[in-house]
C-alpha cells in the first residue's frame, strides 16, 4: 500500500526531502503545507501535484495521510509535532527536535499518549562513513569507545544558506543547537552514553558583529569520563570546500577517516559531496519509511536525542557564559 | 666554556631519550662526547643507564656533577634526566657557565620555569634551548605558507598529537617516566602538550591565554596505577582572538603506521592548511614486512631532533639566538599548568602571564 506523507514547511530542507521520497518506492507526498502559499504551491508541483495548503490542520486532518514530516523552523517543531500526534499520525521531525527539554518531553509524551511513532531527523547517523564507524564499534573492532574527535569544516558559511531565524538564538537555539546537534547526536549514538559536561568556544570568521559564531568547538564529557572534541567550522575560504575528519579511539584500537582521502571531482565551480557523507537525507527518510512498515528497527531513539539536546542546550549556555556547563542544568524552560 | 668547535659534550643524567639524542652528537663533526655524569644519590638504575651509554660511546661515567661541570673541556651539557630533575640540572649547568640543551619539558612547575629563566638571563654567554619539534619539515612548510600570507589572518588551529601505545614499551624507557608524577611531573599532558602548544605559538605568533581541559585515564596500567591521565582534550583561547583545540596523549593505536600521529589544521581568513607529520606517506603492502607505511622524507620526530641539535651547535659557534628559548618553554609550560588547574576546577583557567623581560 502506498504511504501518503504530508510535509509541513516547504523551505530548503523540505526540497531535499521531496527529492528523497521520489526515490523511495511505495511513498507518495500527498500534502505540502507552508505558511507561505507560493512556497507551498511550488514545492507541491515538484512533488508531483501534491495538495498544497497554508494551514497545517487541513493536512493533519486528511484521512489518507498516515505520516507527517515536519520541516519548519525549529521553534515550531513542538506544537506541530503535538498536533500531528493528536491526529494519530506517525511523525518525522527535523533536527533539532525542540528548543528546550520541556518542549521535547511534551512531544515525546504526546506521541506516546496517542500511540504514534516519532523519529527525529538526526542526519549525521545516516552519512555513510558514520554508519560504518557505528557498525565497527558495535562489532567490537576497537573495544570500548573512550575518545572521539570530529572536525567538520566547510566553506559554505552556512549550510543551505543563511536565514534570519537561524541567526537568532531565541528562534534557532543558537549555533551549538542548530548545527552542533548533528555532532552531539553522532557522539551520543557512537558512545551510547549520556553527556555530563560541555564546554564551547566559538569564533566569527566572516561577520565579527553577528550575534552567533559561524564556527565553534565543543568538549563533551560522558558519564563514564569518556571524551569527545567536536569541531564545527563554516569558515573555510572557498565555497564548497569541505574537510571532515573523524577519529574514534577505543580500548583496543582506533578508527579514522578524512575526506582528504576520498575520491574527488575537480571541476571549475562544481563541488560534489564526498562519497563518504553523501545522500544522508535519502538514507534517513528511507530508514524512517522502513520503520513505519516494520521492516527496520528505529536507530534514532528518543532517549538518545534527549541526551544530545540536553548537551546542545548546555553547549549554548557555555558559549554565552564562557563556563563549562553541567548537562541538564541549562534547560531554561 | 668555548664557542669553537669541537665542543665538548657532557651528558647530565642519561635516563630519558639520551639513547636517541647521542647518536646525533656522536655523528656531528663539531661535537665530542666527553663523559656521562649521574647524580651520586640517583637510584642505581639511573647509574646503570649512564654506564650502558658510556660503554657504547667509550666515555667515562662519572658520579659528581659539580666536578664534571667545572671541567674546561666541557662546553655543552645535555640534560636527559626524568622531567622532575630537568630544571634543577639545567640551572646547575647554566650556573657552571655551560651551553645547555635540556630535554622537554624544560620544567614541571612555574617556579622552576622562573628559576631557569632567571639563571639563563644572568648567563648571557651561554646558549640555552629545550628539545622541541619546530624544525620538522611539515611545520616549517606551514610556517612559510603563513609567513607568505597565504592564510590571511589565522582564526583557529586544531592539533591532534597522539602517541601509539603499541610502542609504549620501546619508545619510553620506563613507564614511570611518563606516569609517576614524582618522575614525570604529571601525566601525558605534561609529557606531550608541549608540542602542540609550541606548534600553535610558532605558527600563529600568539600565546595561549586560557585553557579548558578534560582528561581521562582509559588505556594503560601504568597511568591507572599512578592515577594520571593518558589522554586529554583541550579548548584554548590565544591572543588576538584566535581559538585552538587539542587532542593529546597516548592511545592504544594512533592513526598512523608510525609511532605517533601528529596532525594540525589551521583556518585563516584567506585559506586553510593541514599538516600531517607522517605525510606524505608511501603505503606499503607486503608479506616481507609488517610496516604499512613510510613517511616520505623520514618520520618527523627523528629528523627534527637531528636538525635541532645541528642548529643549536651552529647557534653556539656563530653566536645566534636559538629558535626556541627559555621564555618559549615557560609560556608553553604555563599553558600546561593552566590545563592541570582546569582539570581540578572543571572550569577554564587563565594562563599565568610571564613577567616582563
Ligand atoms: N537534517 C538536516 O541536515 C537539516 C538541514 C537543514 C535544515 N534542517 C532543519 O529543517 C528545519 C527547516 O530548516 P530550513 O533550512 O528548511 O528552513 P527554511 O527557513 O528554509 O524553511 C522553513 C519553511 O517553513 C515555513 N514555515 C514557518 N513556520 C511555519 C508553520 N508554522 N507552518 C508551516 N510552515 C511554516 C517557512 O515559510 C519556510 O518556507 C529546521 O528545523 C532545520 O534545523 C535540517
Amino acid at each position: 500500500m502506498t504511504l501518503a506523507i504530508a510535509i509541513i514547511g516547504a523551505g530548503s530542507i523540505a526540497r531535499d526531502h521531496v527529492a528523497a521520497y521520489a526515490r523511495i518506492p511505495g511513498v507518495r507526498v500527498s500534502h505540502i503545507v507552508d505558511t507561505d502559499a507560493i512556497r507551498a504551491q511550488s514545492l507541491a508541483a515538484q512533488a508531483g501535484n501534491a495538495t498544497w495548503s497554508t494551514d497545517a490542520q487541513s493536512a493533519l486532518a486528511a484521512p489518507d495521510v498516515s505520516a507527517v514530516d515536519i520541516c519548519t523552523p525549529s521553534e515550531t517543531h513542538a506544537a506541530l509535532t503535538i498536533a500531528a500526534a493528536e491526529r494519530g499520525k506517525a511523525i518525522h521531525v527535523e533536527k533539532p527536535a525542540a528548543l528546550s527539554l520541556a518542549d521535547y518531553d511534551a512531544m515525546v509524551a504526546a506521541t506516546g499518549r496517542h500511540g504514534v511513532s516519532l523519529m527525529v531527523g538526526q542526519t549525521a547517523r545516516f552519512q555513510p562513513v558514520n554508519r560504518e564507524i557505528a557498525q565497527e564499534i558495535a562489532a567490537g573492532t576497537i573495544g570500548r569507545l573512550r575518545l572521539l574527535h570530529l572536525a567538520w569544516y566547510a566553506g559554505d558559511v552556512w549550510a543551505g544558506g543563511w536565514r534570519a531565524w537561524q541567526l537568532d538564538p531565541a528562534r534557532s537555539g543558537g549555533h551549538p543547537l542548530h548545527n552542533g546537534i548533528h555532532a552531539l547526536d553522532l557522539a551520543v549514538w557512537l558512545f551510547g552514553r549520556a553527556p555530563t559536561r560541555v564546554f564551547t568556544r566559538g569564533f566569527r570568521a566572516f561577520a565579527p558583529t553577528m550575534g552567533i559564531p559561524d564556527s565553534f568547538h565543543m568538549t563533551v564529557r560522558f558519564h563514564d569520563g569518556s571524551l569527545a572534541l567536536l569541531e564545527i567550522a563554516y569558515a573555510l575560504r572557498q565555497r564548497g570546500d569541505t574537510l571532515r575528519r573523524i577519529l574514534a579511539v577505543g580500548e583496543a584500537g582506533s578508527l579514522s577517516h578524512s575526506t582528504e582521502d576520498d575520491p574527488h571531482l575537480y571541476s571549475d565551480g562544481v563541488h560534489l559531496p564526498s562519497p563518504s557523507i553523501e545522500d544522508a537525507i535519502y538514507h534517513q527518510l528511507r530508514h524512517w519509511v522502513a520503520t513505519l512498515r516494520g521492516e527496520e528497527t528505529p536507530i534514532v531513539t528518543t532517549a538518545q536525542v534527549r541526551h544530545a539536546l540536553a548537551a546542545a542546550l548546555a553547549a549554548q549556555e557555555s558559549l554565552e557564559t564562557g563556563r563549562a556547563v553541567t548537562v541538564g542544568e541549562a534547560d531554561n524552560e | 666554556m668555548s664557542n669553537t668547535a669541537p665542543l665538548g659534550l657532557l651528558v647530565l643524567s642519561a635516563v630519558r631519550h639520551a639513547a636517541s639524542y647521542l647518536p646525533v652528537f656522536d655523528a656531528h663533526p663539531d661535537t665530542v662526547i666527553r663523559a656521562i655524569v649521574e647524580e651520586s644519590d640517583a637510584p642505581e638504575w639511573a647509574h646503570n643507564d649512564a654506564r650502558i651509554l658510556a660503554e657504547r660511546y667509550h666515555v667515562p661515567v662519572l658520579r659528581d656533577p659539580d666536578a664534571a661541570l667545572i671541567r674546561g673541556d666541557i662546553d655543552l651539557v645535555l640534560v636527559c634526566s626524568e622531567p622532575t630533575r630537568h630544571a634543577r640540572l639545567a640551572t646547575q649547568a647554566l650556573q657552571a657557565g655551560k651551553h645547555v640543551l635540556v630535554d622537554k619539558p624544560m620544567a614541571v612547575t612555574l617556579d622552576e620555569c622562573k628559576m631557569v629563566a632567571e639563571v639563563a638571563s644572568r648567563s648571557s654567554g651561554c646558549k640555552f634551548t629545550v628539545v622541541h619539534r619546530l624544525f620538522g619539515a611539515p611545520i616549517q612548510r606551514a610556517r612559510q605558507a603563513i609567513d607568505a600570507g597565504h592564510l590571511g589572518l589565522i582564526r583557529s588551529g586544531d592539533v591532534e598529537f597522539l602517541s601509539s601505545g603499541v610502542f609504549f614499551g620501546t619508545s619510553v624507557e620506563r613507564p614511570e617516566f611518563v606516569a609517576n608524577p614524582a618522575l614525570s611531573g604529571g601525566g601525558e599532558l605534561m609529557n606531550f602538550m608541549v608540542y602542540p602548544v609550541d606548534y600553535l605559538h610558532y605558527l600563529t605568533g600568539a600565546r595561549v591565554t586560557e585553557v579548558f581541559a578534560e582528561a581521562g585515564t582509559f588505556f594503560f596500567d601504568a597511568h591507572k596505577q599512578f592515577g594520571v591521565e593518558d589522554v586529554g582534550i583541550l579548548s584554548l583561547r590565544l591572543e588576538h582572538d584566535i581559538i585552538g583545540s587539542l587532542t593529546v596523549g597516548r592511545i592504544p593505536f594512533a592513526p598512523t603506521p608510525g609511532t605517533g600521529a601528529s596532525t594540525l589544521r589551521l583556518i585563516g581568513s584567506h585559506g586553510h592548511l593541514t599538516v600531517d607529520e607522517n605525510r606524505p606517506q608511501l603505503d606499503i603492502w607486503s608479506t616481507v614486512t609488517e610496516r604499512r607505511g613510510r613517511t616520505i622524507g623520514g618520520e618527523s620526530a627523528h629528523g627534527t631532533i637531528a636538525t635541532e641539535i645541528g642548529a643549536f651547535i651552529r647557534d653556539i659557534c656563530e653566536d645566534r639566538a636559538p629558535l626556541y628559548g627559555v621564555r618559549d618553554a615557560w609560556a608553553t609550560i604555563a599553558a600546561i599548568e593552566a590545563a592541570y588547574r582546569s582539570l581540578v576546577t572543571g572550569q577554564p583557567a587563565r594562563v599565568a602571564a610571564l613577567p616582563a623581560r
